[in-house]
């Protein structure tokens, strides 16, 4: 191999991994939370009556027992924040946590075992 | 003798200027009469300008060549709407989005650039007719590989991109996820305008590469070569590949534009939005003060706020005039293709005209 070939050859590495590198940082992932009964761990988990979660830093979502919603995030890592509520909606316990993702277009996750300190990842909608 | 020389140099710069001028006219006329306030259109051209300079930029490599007006722009304008179609599909969003569409999409233009160019090869002096029938031409492959390939062929996996029968791409794409991602990226605004500053500055360094590019040796065949091919070929200079450079980095110029103009609008019309982007961007140019022959990047910007100037008037001043502001539509289509019938048939005839003029002055030495 001459020496123009391999720089044209590690040039051409350098695109595909810039590109690859571009598809991790910029992939949207549909992120479902849930807060619903969840068996983890052999432990069985209730819903929580109250929650405020924000995740990325975007505008808090509020959860009632038995709840599920959606967002889109993007990138490989997005913060989130979880606060648990009492009936007059002061905080009664905050949890931070960092959640990262691959190449999947869809993640679960459950409140309930977020907040207890559980693994917290379950399989989304549609994933079967 | 005196006045008559005065006189020569003003008719000259008025043809020169002809259709700046004419512009600048009816763009006095027709500003009045829309009742648009000056903080609304000076907050549309900059939005305009931002849009569209990319794509204008991009054909000036190919007058330098001599090449010109590169109809076959569309070519890079395709290859990046593939490039926007495969990042909708795989939802990558953002400025990384719009990043990977143009990794994409850069070797189908360099590819579609050398096909374009080696065809412009052979068809010396009328590089112009024949680009835009190339247009035609790779449209037809484009729509064959978008209609059918897509969704057949290339894997697509979201439904809301296929069309109901199960392949193809369907006739309009959502590109909410990276648009305005250049344009909002470093926010700055002046009392209630918001100025799209990062595509301000990614024009800017465009416009210095353009500069620093035609200071290059490179850039000195390209020009060497637009004046005299004979020339440039005895003096060595390997013409006909100079020609297929030039044409190749107007196309991924042109590809690279038609994905900022895109993430701007934030909506694709998939057969259709590389249709008109020759069209208006050739129109801009030659609006401009541009010739087939000669174009400089203040052309350009001069080009693109009298021409989307006109744009965003006429249909308020249409309306005022005879109560209909369809009339600004169809002076859209009416001025691109009668401005560039205008500026092509100016060209020839000011060629006639310093032909005649060269002879008389031979005339002149031999008496």
């Amino acid at each position: 191999m001459t020496r123009r070939n391999a720089v044209r050859l590690a040039l051409l590495a350098a695109l595909v991994a810039l590109g690859a590198l571009l598809f991790l940082l910029g992939k949207e992932h549909q992120l479902f939370i849930d807060n619903q009964n969840v068996t983890v761990s052999g432990r069985d988990l209730a819903p929580i009556e109250s929650l405020r979660v924000s995740v990325a830093g975007g505008e808090p979502m509020e959860f009632m027992a038995d709840d599920r919603d959606v967002t889109v995030v993007r990138g490989p890592r997005a913060s989130i924040r979880v606060e648990v509520l009492d009936q007059d909606g002061k905080v009664l316990k905050t949890v931070d946590a960092s959640l990262s993702f691959s190449f999947e277009d869809r993640a679960m996750i459950s409140l309930p075992a977020l907040v207890e300190g559980l693994p917290y990842r379950l399989e989304p909608p549609g994933a079967q | 003798m005196k006045d008559a020389n005065v006189k020569e140099k003003i008719q000259r710069l008025l043809i020169s200027n002809a259709v700046p001028i004419i512009f600048v006219l009816l763009s006095a006329v027709a500003i009045p009469l829309s009742g648009f306030t000056p903080q609304y259109l000076i907050q549309e051209m900059m939005t305009r300008v931002a849009r569209n300079s990319f794509l204008v930029l991009s054909l000036l490599i190919p007058i330098l060549a001599g090449m010109g007006l590169n109809f076959g722009m569309v070519l890079g304008a395709m290859a990046g709407q593939i490039g926007l179609i495969l990042i909708s599909d795989w939802s990558v969003s953002g400025l990384p989005g719009m990043l990977l569409a143009a990794l994409i999409a850069t070797p189908i233009a360099v590819f579609l650039g050398w096909i374009c160019g080696t065809v412009l090869n052979r068809a010396k002096g009328r590089e112009m007719v024949t680009s835009y029938i190339l247009g035609f031409f790779i449209n037809g492959l484009y729509q064959l590989a978008v209609l059918y390939g897509m969704g057949k062929l290339i894997p697509i996996r979201k439904a809301e991109l296929v069309l109901s029968r199960g392949y193809g791409i369907r006739n309009a794409i959502n590109l909410q996820g990276i648009r305005h991602c250049l344009d909002d990226l470093i926010p700055l605004k002046i009392g209630d305008m918001s100025v799209p500053l990062a595509t301000y500055l990614v024009i800017a360094a465009f416009c210095l590469f353009i500069l620093w590019f035609q200071r290059t040796k490179l850039g000195q065949d390209m020009r060497a070569i637009g004046q005299d091919m004979a020339v440039a070929d005895s003096a060595g200079i390997p013409v006909e590949r100079t020609r297929i450079i030039a044409i190749i980095i107007s196309t991924v110029l042109a590809c690279y534009g038609q994905i900022i103009f895109l993430q701007n609008i934030g909506t694709m019309n998939t057969y259709n939005s590389h249709d008109q982007a020759g069209m208006f961007a050739i129109a801009a140019l030659l609006i401009g003060g541009a010739t087939v022959a000669r174009a400089t990047i203040g052309n350009v910007f001069l080009g693109v706020v009298l021409f989307h100037l006109m744009f965003v008037v006429s249909p308020m001043a249409g309306k005022q005039l005879i109560g209909q502001a369809q009339l600004g539509e169809y002076f859209r289509v009416f001025v691109s293709y009668g401005i560039i019938a205008i500026s092509l048939a100016l060209h020839a005839w000011k060629r006639q005209k310093d032909r005649e003029r060269a002879r008389r002055s031979l005339r002149g030495q031999a008496a």
